[in-house]
């Protein structure tokens, strides 16, 4: 919370602003002064202090003006002051003294119900987004004289204006533009074939693994990430909360609800670091936290560039990313499922020699443009062969599988996980570290026997036996089993051995 | 040191060698020809270059050169040596010499080159090393060229079978081309035989190579293309061969497969048909062990009775298959119309486990 501090003085006539403002917020001194001009009311030609504390703080955005602006009328007397206590004030002015709309009025809502506020005055195009935080009462204006009236009235009157501005912010609405129906992502059962993939969904839904597809252009590498998230649980309130806060932050948010859906977030591969992990110097929410409680789908993954890709290294080991930026060091959310798609080598066609003639060197070359870390916090591993035509044509006949069905056993898998870990702050197996793996993925006698032999061969370390488990424990959940039975460790062996060095 | 001496002069070639071998009878001898008689053999301007061979100072450097070579333990075979592969020896265009590292070169043993395509198909894999290590077992040398693909897995299936394998350089045999095959190259170092015409220190380049293949035919017996695609490199070993009259066997593949394009064109034209490696033995004359027998034996069995496994195993091949696509043969092929991807996926774990069947690059098949 920012508290702004007006202080008119004798002196020479000037009007400062201070409290370690940049350049956008310093500006404010011209749009408040034309503001108030074209209000009727004539700046008092004394010395004007403007201090924005805590000052030690870097501020950013337009949200100061309404404010500041509020705060020089009161010292003329024009708002009383006992009527600016204990209220939140946010909203961008223009020179024509109307309040614009700025970004992130639900969480400067939400933050005002902790700190004790018992009303909000937003931007009348924000009045509704305000009030999704279901904290204090939140006011809509649309210009400083509005500001200046509702301030000035009783507590009655005050609910009379709430309800006008409320209709008018709906009327606003209605015939502005219309409000983009949130698409739902597409069904797993346009999909034909591919039941390994979709398994390998299934599954990385269920235990919130992070999963990489590999194989050839066209294959379905792509819808098969986009339908992903139809199949995840739907978002509860306290998620869609979270989640609506941050895109109010990155302003994307609809302004009358809440998100709804899981969010997917697919950069394109000339993505930078800094639009990953969130730029500038209070820095905006990056593609990473974007995705925070969804899916963070990276197509062509070979071709991002390696600093870009370890960026989401910490993001993806501690569900949140530490910035340490000009304003200041910044802790964001981002707890995504990593989903990721790329060719097996340069031309995208390996091993089908037929088309592929690149060598084997080359192929490694490019494989390994993933570092070894990142692939470390890969659980899954999905080739995606395409269908021949022959059977798209047929049409396949064991292919009922919808994106319903799948997402029924996966809420049943999440409710067997939820009961599991009842009691400690582990959220889904994928996200189990190597002590809890051996706490939570016992194994029975023959368990670990097939294990042992599985991993005679000496090509599997402790950690990726940890993997192995976490899978397994997630492939028996999705067969409502209590136990870790052998057909599940097999399964999830075999998704390692899809592993995509495996073998070149 | 002599021999070493005649085959690094500026300017004598593998011809101008040959005749002054042949009127000389060895190199020091040559040393010995007075300028007439070099200068009748050879002509003026190359009779110069052999008198500037024989500068003080120049020898000096050749001496150097040959202790270096020494040093690293290569050996240095004039063909007029006796250690000289003979059948070599006999080629039109044979090198004048040859650097040699490894254990040694066996004259009396049978020899078959098996060469084909860098970029082979899974098929090509199997079939590379199924000839290699069976020819190897049956006491046949193997040579190939050691680049990437089919040479390399046939020289590595032949080394693992405990037989006699030699590589053929298109650089210096000091340097190992491809780097990818150092495993390769150290293993030939030690338990094969690394030869190549160019003297120590010659990096790959392009030009060096087509002219190695003569030495890689002329080496053996009889050449075996195991995949070649419609303009390949390997079709250029194989005019050589034919050249030298060696016998020329390509493995039939799909008309489909790029892959076996050159190797059906090269049957069309008259190439013998590789079926098993137990013919290939009977053509190159080497006894056939008991064990290939035997194992012969039980492979004709199999294939008599379309093999015994049922399930998984009996949809997969050499020819490397998805999850999906065993899954839709099984449903389509064994009736098995309830066959699901969990069931499936354990397994082909498990049969991975057994090696009974291989997991590459997240396609299945199984050896032959």
């Amino acid at each position: 919370m920012a508290q702004v501090e007006v202080d008119v003085s004798r002196g020479l006539p000037c009007f400062d602003m201070v409290g370690l403002l940049s350049g956008e917020v310093k500006e404010a001194r011209e749009r408040i002064r034309v503001a108030l001009r074209n209000a009727g009311i004539a700046m008092p030609v004394e010395k004007i202090t403007v201090n924005i504390s805590p000052a030690g703080i870097h501020k950013v955005g337009t949200a100061f003006d309404l404010p500041a602006a509020l705060g020089i009328m009161a010292t003329m007397g024009l708002v009383l002051e006992e009527s600016l206590e204990r209220v939140m004030i946010a909203g961008e002015l223009g020179l024509n003294a109307q309040v614009k709309p700025i970004r992130g009025v639900l969480p400067m809502v939400m933050e005002a119900g902790r700190a004790g506020m018992e009303e909000c005055l937003v931007p009348l195009d924000n009045m509704k987004e305000g009030m999704l935080a279901d904290g204090p009462t939140v006011m809509g204006v649309e210009n400083l004289s509005e500001a200046a009236l509702y301030l000035g009235s009783g507590k009655g009157e005050r609910a009379k204006q709430r309800r006008n501005a409320l209709q008018k912010a709906e009327e606003k609405r209605k015939n502005g533009r219309q409000a983009r129906e949130e698409k739902g992502p597409p069904d797993f059962c346009m999909i034909q074939g591919l039941e390994e993939a979709k398994y390998a969904a299934m599954a990385a839904a269920a235990g919130f693994h992070n999963l990489l597809f590999t194989g050839p252009p066209g294959a379905g590498k792509t819808m098969l990430a986009k339908c992903l998230p139809g199949i995840l649980p739907p978002l509860t309130l306290q998620e869609r909360r979270e989640v609506s806060v941050i895109y109010s932050v990155a302003q994307r948010l609809e302004p009358d609800r809440l998100i709804k859906n899981r969010p997917f977030v697919s950069p394109h591969h000339t993505a930078s670091p800094y639009a990953l992990a969130g730029g500038g110097s209070v820095p905006r929410p990056g593609m990473v936290t974007l995705a925070h409680k969804g899916v963070l789908f990276l197509d062509e993954i070979a071709e991002f560039k390696r600093a870009t890709l370890d960026i989401l290294r910490q993001p993806m080991e501690e569900g949140k990313i530490f910035l340490a930026k000009g304003g200041g060091s910044f802790v964001y959310p981002a707890d995504f499922m990593l989903v990721a798609a790329m060719n097996p080598c340069p031309c995208g066609y390996y091993p089908d020699r037929n088309r592929c003639r690149c060598s084997a060197w080359e192929v490694r070359r490019y494989l390994s443009r993933l570092s070894g870390p990142l692939l470390d916090r890969i659980d899954l591993f999905s080739p995606v062969r395409p269908v021949p035509l022959q059977a798209l044509w047929e049409g396949e006949k064991n292919d009922t599988l919808t994106s319903a069905a799948m997402q029924e056993r996966v809420l049943a898998a999440r409710e067997r996980q939820k009961h599991r870990y009842a009691g400690t702050a582990i959220q889904a197996n994928g996200r189990l570290t190597g002590r809890e793996v051996l706490q939570f993925c016992r194994l029975g006698f023959s368990g670990q026997q097939f294990l042992e032999k599985a991993t005679e061969g000496g090509t599997y370390s402790a950690r990726a036996c940890h993997r192995i488990l976490r899978l397994a424990r997630t492939l028996a959940d999705l067969d409502e089993s209590g136990e870790i039975a052998d057909r599940h460790l097999g399964q999830a062996v075999c998704f390692r051995q899809t592993e995509i060095l495996t073998g070149i | 040191m002599d021999d070493f001496w005649l085959c690094n002069i500026k300017g004598i070639g593998k011809a101008s060698i040959r005749k002054l071998i042949g009127k000389a009878g060895s190199a020091e001898a040559v040393r010995r020809l007075s300028d007439q008689e070099a200068e009748v053999l050879l002509g003026k301007q190359k009779a110069d270059c052999l008198k500037k061979g024989l500068d003080e100072k120049r020898e000096k450097n050749v001496r150097q050169a040959y202790e270096r070579m020494r040093e690293k333990g290569i050996g240095f075979w004039p063909f007029w040596g006796r250690e000289y592969p003979a059948r070599l020896q006999k080629i039109a265009d044979a090198p004048s010499c040859l650097y040699v590292r490894g254990k040694g070169w066996e004259q009396e043993k049978k020899t078959v080159a098996i060469i084909g395509t860098r970029e082979c198909s899974g098929y090509g894999r199997e079939m590379a090393k199924y000839f290699a290590a069976g020819l190897a077992k049956d006491g046949a040398a193997v040579v190939s060229g050691m680049a990437r693909g089919v040479d390399a897995i046939a020289q590595e299936a032949a080394l693992a079978a405990g037989g006699s394998c030699a590589a053929v350089l298109g650089c210096g045999v000091d340097i190992c081309y491809p780097p990818e095959n150092r495993g390769l190259y150290d293993r030939l170092e030690k338990e094969g035989c690394l030869f190549s015409e160019y003297p120590p220190g010659t990096m790959p380049q392009a030009g060096l190579f087509p002219p190695r293949n003569r030495i890689i035919s002329g080496l053996s017996d009889l050449v075996l293309v195991v995949e070649a695609r419609e303009k390949s490199g390997t079709l250029i070993t194989v005019d050589m061969a034919l050249e030298q009259g060696r016998d020329v066997f390509a493995v039939p593949g799909r008309v489909t497969d790029a892959c076996s394009r050159g190797c059906n064109i090269l049957i069309g034209n008259g190439a013998g048909i590789a079926r098993s490696v137990r013919q290939l033995s009977e053509e190159l004359g080497v006894g056939f062990s008991p064990e290939s027998g035997a194992r012969q034996k039980k492979a004709q069995k199999k294939e008599a009775s379309g093999y015994q496994e049922d399930g998984v195993l009996s949809v997969l091949d050499c020819d490397p298959k998805s999850a999906d696509d065993i899954l839709r043969d099984l449903r389509t092929q064994n009736g098995c119309t309830a066959a699901t991807i969990e069931d499936l996926m354990q397994e082909l774990a498990l049969l991975c486990m057994e090696k009974k069947a291989y997991c590459r690059a997240g396609m299945y098949f199984r050896e032959t």
